[in-house]
């Protein structure tokens, strides 16, 4: 233990090289000011507000680098220290707006100018995006800065709105660049940077290009960590301050992000990420998480009123009326001419309720969910009892990084963001199959191969050949010595169900790790993990446990709809394909959005979307996530969850008073089994569908792109941020342009 | 017994270069081999001579004989007498004050008066020839320091040799290359900065072009000292001569196994890469350099760490100037003994400057440490060439102080400097005469300061502007009371506040100035009037219509038609119509002297009376 003095304190620590001052005074409770600090992001010394006094040492020195040690004498606060800091302070507010920190009236301004501006620019108070969680405020109190000295210089850069999602006002930046640190240091994106010098330095992209064309992912983590209102979530920035905040899960893909929901008018106004101790994400997102979540949920497309077939007409219907209709058709079909499809974004309580519906009340094993083959796989072949599955933190201790089938960057963000942790300390990161622009500049080794023949790149690394494809013998040398040591991880993407023989391919992969090796899998859709645990697939009973009865995969129930044996499906989830179920005489669709599935219901169950459900959800770390009923479902829909309960209570099943979903939970945890090998046992797989290889997100029945706009944007630029395959060089690329562009066309 | 050959040796420093002597040398080699003189003399490409006042400039060895401002006709002279006569052309000798030729360089007083140790070679020897340089003694400090001596030893001797940092600081080299060796770790580095960007230095890229082979002994021997096996030379991307003499150093030192692998077969190894800066001033402080070199933008951080603990990609590394690593290598040859007896107890070794300004000869200089200012600037460089008063003399390019004409004995040394509000700095001096205005140079320094901040602390970004706005202000005849206050404490508020040696010394101009010429500041704020004539808004442009013999040069030159006036009949400026650019008066026939430069405030009749 060492001791340093601060402010006449004398304060015990444990000295490391990273423990700085500000470290040390924080936890004892002193305060002292900054602006660029983030506690995510390295010590980085520009705003120089939180200089101190430290004996022995010349001038003053940033408390946030300079590391603590035995015997410091530090001081705060001086009377020079504090002059000198108010009016590095004034300087800064030159450029920064002072109406809102400043003028006399501003708490007038606030009382009696309610109503938002939508003004392009800000130039007052009331109009700042931050108005009412301000650090730079909250500095300017603290330090006591009453007057600005200097004339005030408007920087008159106009606000920045081309790009989607956030708007970027520069007149109210103070160059901390956080933003720019986050995005390089912990997101790896590097989309921004500080540009020109001088007191016209500001955040741009490289050569001033759209955020689009600089290859930013819209994560949003630069809009969280600015401390002023420059970066502002376009949507909600008028809205105030919600009313209440509530976290819950995303389930929008397998990640299993905490995300704050903001709640105001009674309405889902506001996402932001989950706080700062919570799992798996910590105060991380990606686009769909941060941006998407309000319009998804508040969008017109949502399904409102329960709805039956009456003269072949669909007509709203009591909820009484529905149930019955739908507890009736289950009843009257004959158990194999009905078919259930259960959704991978559906809390885990609900789809088993959906398979016990199935299994107790229609007395069928045809359940199945889209992506359950890959869950299947993945849980199938790790049952080994070695805990391969783990959480994200485990990937600070392994010494090498493996991934496949997939280019998470652009699917999962937040995985993104803990392998670049990795390989900011110098992980090697090797990558067999396609990528895309980010992850071909982390991965240290790139297996440049289609996607149909990684399984052979494999197993060539799974015996250390050395004539592996796209890499020269020496790589393929220091690839072997690699994954031959230490421990490794392997991050494995859905699209390894499009090689030949997936479970071969995930033997070689688990071959390489070894015993002590750690598999992450990339889930895309969702809850899959969850609903594998309900079983809500033919082959797998709630636990999960083997089924022996024969039941009916999603591949197979399309097959018999289409040659006409199914008289009824049950389907909760809208984005699987009617093709094929088309000859499927009664439908009975529930869910929270209208799809191309509402126009063939025979029962339309309007339900809610997660942010209006309670229960539970397994992401792909195998971690137990709660969502939360935020707020009502609209119009007259229902929890998942309540529907079938009064299903299954109208066909008379003998078990079905739940209260709660916890009341399912405790049911299903009294199945729980463990897991072992034999747990799957299928030979072929369902062929993956093509038009489902590019990112674009669905969430039930509704691709996330069409109702928020600015999405597809993003998504529309995904083809140019794919890899080059031969990268041009500067010499070659002018000796093209000089031969293709003959200099009379550019006359012309 | 035959003659010793004649070499010509044909200066190719920037300055020659700039005025033409690759012309020169092109000609010369032409004619030796058309007058098929090759057995009697070779043509031969220097670096920096030292003299650049006086480019382009040939070296005649082994006589010693100096040519000056050599021209493209005067060519065939030098063969025709010099070469095939054997009678060295008088004419093209130095020009001494007193209108006598000095054939000899060795006796001209710029030469004369100067100590060259490491500029010892520049302009002796060929940089592109390692020959060259092995002839004169070259590597054989390496080849010491390798062979004869432990990383200790070779510490301890740089160390006893008491050299501090060239690049401006002046920290003991020996003891950071202890802190170095010292620090945990099995990858250091070594870096050599000669990212020179101060406006009015050359010295580095002098250097470098002409002896770089001295740079990369001294790094390899650093590297050694330290225990690293990859050093970088950092050099900024607008010395191309520089570069490309960097690069054919390297070429050739690998093929002699200076560097590489098993270096004079001693088993060590060393990689030396160069990395061009791509012009940014900032770039030249230590740890933004780093920070270049790793791809980022060039951005300071705090220290410490220092770079010694924690410096490229946060190894140990050691970082030197150009100088101090061409000293180095002359220590390990030399031994410290004999570099301590040079300079003074607290900075030993010599000083090295580009002299520029308003002196008669500028050039390339080296002086023991401790040579005051009136040696340097009066016995070497001559004095103040245009024949008036000399003002005042900024070293340490745009972070150093003005020193004015009672500081002239001042020692040189990093103390006495520093103490005297100005820095040693990378080793620029600029002089001065009556005709500069004080303000005026405080306010191009910092406006070179200003926009070479890299923007990420407050105090410089925002600081240096608030302070230009306020010399502009006073520049333009706007000053006010309290002015000068004001800038005081924002220079208070850039010094303590800032993060870097660039923010933390870019008030030094303004701050000497003000202190040793603060009633030009007040002539400005409370006359409105500048003292040298220099600022633009504070003069106008009369003419005596008394001594104007009306020719017309001033109406035909004027770029607005302020000057006017009838044929043969005295004419006048129209003030509202001058952009004040100065033209009338450099074309008033000296014999007439009519036009002439006033202070705004004042009119004619005045001037006249006053003169009366």
């Amino acid at each position: 233990m060492a001791v340093i003095k601060i402010d006449n304190q004398n304060i015990e620590f444990e000295p490391t090289i990273e423990k700085t001052i500000l470290d040390v005074a924080r936890e004892a409770g002193i305060y002292i000011p900054t602006l660029c600090d983030h506690d995510e992001l390295e010590p980085y010394g520009g705003c120089r507000m939180c200089l101190v006094d430290v004996e022995g040492m010349r001038g003053y020195v940033p408390a946030c680098t300079t590391t603590a040690k035995d015997g410091m004498v530090v001081k705060t606060s001086t009377d020079e220290l504090n002059s000198l800091k108010r009016r590095i302070l004034q300087l800064l507010m030159i450029e920064h707006p002072v109406g809102c920190i400043l003028c006399d009236e501003r708490e007038q301004c606030d009382k009696f100018r309610p109503q938002a501006q939508k003004a392009g620019r800000v130039s007052g108070c009331y109009t700042c995006p931050n108005r009412n969680h301000c650090e730079l405020e909250e500095v300017v109190n603290f330090i006591g800065m009453k007057t600005l000295p200097y004339d005030p210089e408007y920087r008159d850069i106009p606000v920045e709105r081309e790009d989607p999602f956030f708007d970027r006002d520069y007149n109210l930046c103070i160059l901390c660049a956080r933003c720019v640190r986050v995005c390089d240091d912990v997101r790896g994106t590097a989309a921004i940077t500080i540009a020109k010098r001088g007191h016209e330095s500001r955040i741009d992209t490289a050569f001033g290009t759209s955020h689009v064309e600089s290859g930013c992912w819209f994560c949003g983590a630069c809009v969280d960590v600015c401390p002023t209102g420059s970066l502002s979530a376009r949507k909600t920035k008028w809205i105030g301050i919600p009313e209440e905040t509530v976290e819950t899960t995303c389930v929008l893909c397998g990640t299993g992000c905490q995300v704050n929901i903001g709640v105001k008018y009674n309405k889902i106004m506001w996402s932001e990420p989950g706080n700062k101790d919570s799992p798996p994400n910590h105060h991380h997102m990606c686009v769909l998480g941060r941006f998407c979540i309000p319009t998804l949920v508040n969008t017109p497309r949502r399904t409102k009123n329960p709805m039956i077939t009456k003269d072949s007409i669909l007509v709203p219907a009591s909820w009484d009326e529905a149930i019955n209709e739908a507890a009736r058709l289950l009843k009257d079909t004959p158990s194999e001419k009905i078919g259930f499809i259960a959704s991978p974004q559906m809390t885990t309580e609900a789809a088993y309720l959906l398979q016990k519906i199935a299994r107790e009340g229609a007395n069928t094993s045809a359940i199945d969910f889209m992506g359950s083959d890959f869950a299947a796989l993945i849980l199938g072949n790790l049952a080994d009892g070695h805990d391969k599955i783990q959480t994200l933190d485990k990937l600070d201790e392994v010494d090498w990084i493996l991934s496949i089938g997939g280019d998470f960057v652009v699917t999962h963000q937040v995985v993104a963001k803990s392998v670049y942790k990795q390989v900011r300390r110098n992980v090697p990161l090797i990558h067999v199959g396609p990528i895309g622009e980010n992850l071909r500049r982390w991965a240290s080794y790139h297996i440049n191969v289609p996607i149909k023949k990684i399984e052979n790149a494999i197993s060539k690394l799974a015996q250390k050949s050395m004539s592996i494809p796209s890499i020269t013998k020496e790589q393929a040398e220091r690839i072997a010595s690699i994954i031959s040591s230490g421990r490794g991880a392997i991050i494995v993407g859905s699209r390894i169900m499009e090689t030949k023989n997936p479970d071969k391919c995930l033997s070689a992969l688990l071959e390489i790790i070894g015993r002590e090796g750690v598999v992450y899998p990339l889930l895309p859709l969702g809850n899959e993990l969850g609903l594998i645990k309900a079983g809500a697939r033919a082959d797998i009973l709630p636990g999960p446990a083997v089924n022996s009865e024969k039941g009916l995969t999603l591949g197979e129930l399309r097959d018999k709809a289409s040659k006409g044996q199914i008289e009824l499906l049950y389907i909760t989830d809208g984005s699987v394909s009617l093709t094929g179920f088309e000859k499927v005489e009664n439908i009975i669709y529930q869910a929270p959005y209208a799809s191309e599935w509402t126009d063939r219901a025979t029962v339309l169950l309007p339900s809610a979307s997660f942010a209006e459900e309670d229960g539970t959800f397994v992401n792909h770390e195998m971690r137990e996530l709660r969502l939360k009923r935020i707020v009502d479902p609209p119009y007259h829909a229902r929890q998942d969850w309540e529907i079938l309960q009064n299903i299954a209570r109208s066909i008379g099943l003998s078990k079905s008073d739940y209260k709660s979903p916890e009341d399912i939970w405790n049911e299903l945890e009294k199945q729980k089994a463990g897991l072992k090998k034999d747990i799957y046992k299928r030979k072929s797989w369902t062929p993956a569908r093509k038009d489902e290889t590019r990112w674009n997100p669905k969430y039930r029945g509704v691709a996330i792109a069409e109702v928020v706009k600015d999405l597809k944007v993003l998504i529309d630029s995904l083809p140019s941020r794919e890899v080059i395959e031969k990268r041009e060089s500067l010499d070659e690329l002018l000796e093209r342009l000089q031969r293709k562009i003959p200099s009379k066309e550019v006359l012309e | 017994m035959a003659d010793e050959k004649i070499e010509l040796l044909v200066c190719l420093g920037t300055g020659c270069e700039s005025a033409k002597s690759d012309v020169l040398f092109a000609k010369l080699s032409d004619e030796i081999k058309k007058h098929k003189l090759e057995n009697k003399a070779a043509v031969k490409r220097i670096g920096c001579h030292g003299l650049c006042q006086q480019g382009p400039v040939i070296a005649v060895e082994p006589e010693g004989l100096f040519y000056c401002q050599v021209k493209e006709s005067d060519i065939e002279e030098i063969i025709q007498s010099h070469l095939i006569k054997g009678k060295p052309v008088e004419r093209l000798f130095y020009e001494h004050d007193d209108g006598t030729r000095i054939p000899h360089y060795r006796d001209i007083p710029f030469y004369a008066k100067q100590t060259r140790v490491v500029l010892k070679n520049s302009g002796h020897i060929d940089p592109s020839k390692i020959d060259d340089y092995i002839a004169v003694g070259g590597y054989k400090g390496l080849e010491r320091a390798l062979k004869e001596m432990s990383p200790e030893e070779v510490i301890e001797e740089v160390y006893n040799s008491g050299l501090r940092g060239r690049g401006g600081a002046g920290f003991p080299t020996g003891l950071k290359w202890k802190f170095a060796r010292s620090s945990p770790g099995d990858v250091k580095y070594a870096i050599c900065n000669a990212d020179e960007g101060d406006p009015g230095a050359f010295m580095d890229g002098s250097i470098l072009v002409a002896d770089p082979h001295s740079v990369l002994e001294g790094l390899s021997i650093a590297a050694y000292a330290i225990g690293a096996r990859e050093a970088f030379i950092y050099v900024r991307h607008e010395y191309p001569s520089a570069v490309a003499s960097l690069k054919k150093a390297l070429k050739q030192s690998y093929e002699r196994g200076f560097l590489g692998e098993n270096i004079l077969g001693t088993g060590f190894n060393l990689d030396i890469r160069m990395m061009e800066g791509a012009g940014a001033f900032v770039c030249g402080e230590e740890t933004a350099l780093m920070a270049s070199i790793e791809g980022k933008r060039g951005m300071p951080r705090p220290r410490p760490p220092f770079p010694t603990e924690a410096g490229l990609w946060g190894k140990p590394t050691v970082i030197n100037n150009v100088k101090s690593l061409a000293a180095v290598a002359i220590i390990l040859r030399e031994g410290w003994e004999w570099f301590k007896s040079i300079g003074t107890e607290g900075s030993p070794g010599t000083a090295i400057f580009s002299l520029t300004g308003k002196v008669k000869n500028t050039g390339l200089v080296e002086v023991p440490m401790g040579a005051t200012l009136r040696h340097i600037i009066f016995d070497v460089g001559g004095g103040v060439g245009t024949g008036r008063e000399f003002k005042a003399v900024q070293t340490g390019g745009p972070a150093g102080g003005c020193l004015p004409k009672e500081k002239l004995d001042l020692p040189v040394d990093f103390d006495s400097l520093r103490e005297a509000g100005a820095i040693m700095g990378s080793g620029g001096m600029i002089v001065m005469d009556e005709t500069t205005c004080m303000v005026d140079v405080a306010r191009y320094f910092l406006s070179f300061t200003q926009q070479e901040s890299c923007g990420k602390c407050t105090p410089c970004r925002m600081g240096t502007l608030e302070m230009l706005k306020i010399l502009d202000k006073i520049r333009e005849g706007r000053g006010e009371e309290g002015d000068i206050e004001k800038l005081l404490e924002l220079c208070d508020t850039v010094v303590k506040g800032s993060l870097c040696g660039l923010g933390q010394n870019a008030p030094n101009p303004v701050l000497t100035t003000i202190k040793y010429f603060r009633e030009e500041y007040e002539a400005h704020i409370r006359d409105k009037t500048c003292p040298a004539m220099v600022c633009r808004d504070l003069v106008k442009y009369v003419i005596d219509p008394d001594l104007c013999i009306g020719c017309g040069a001033c109406s035909r030159i004027c770029p607005t038609g302020a000057a006017q006036g009838e044929k043969k009949q005295a004419h006048h400026i129209e003030q509202d119509m001058c952009i004040k650019c100065g033209a009338c008066l450099e074309v008033c026939p000296p014999k007439a002297s009519a036009v002439l430069k006033i202070p705004i405030s004042k009119t004619l009749a005045d001037i006249k009376g006053g003169a009366q």
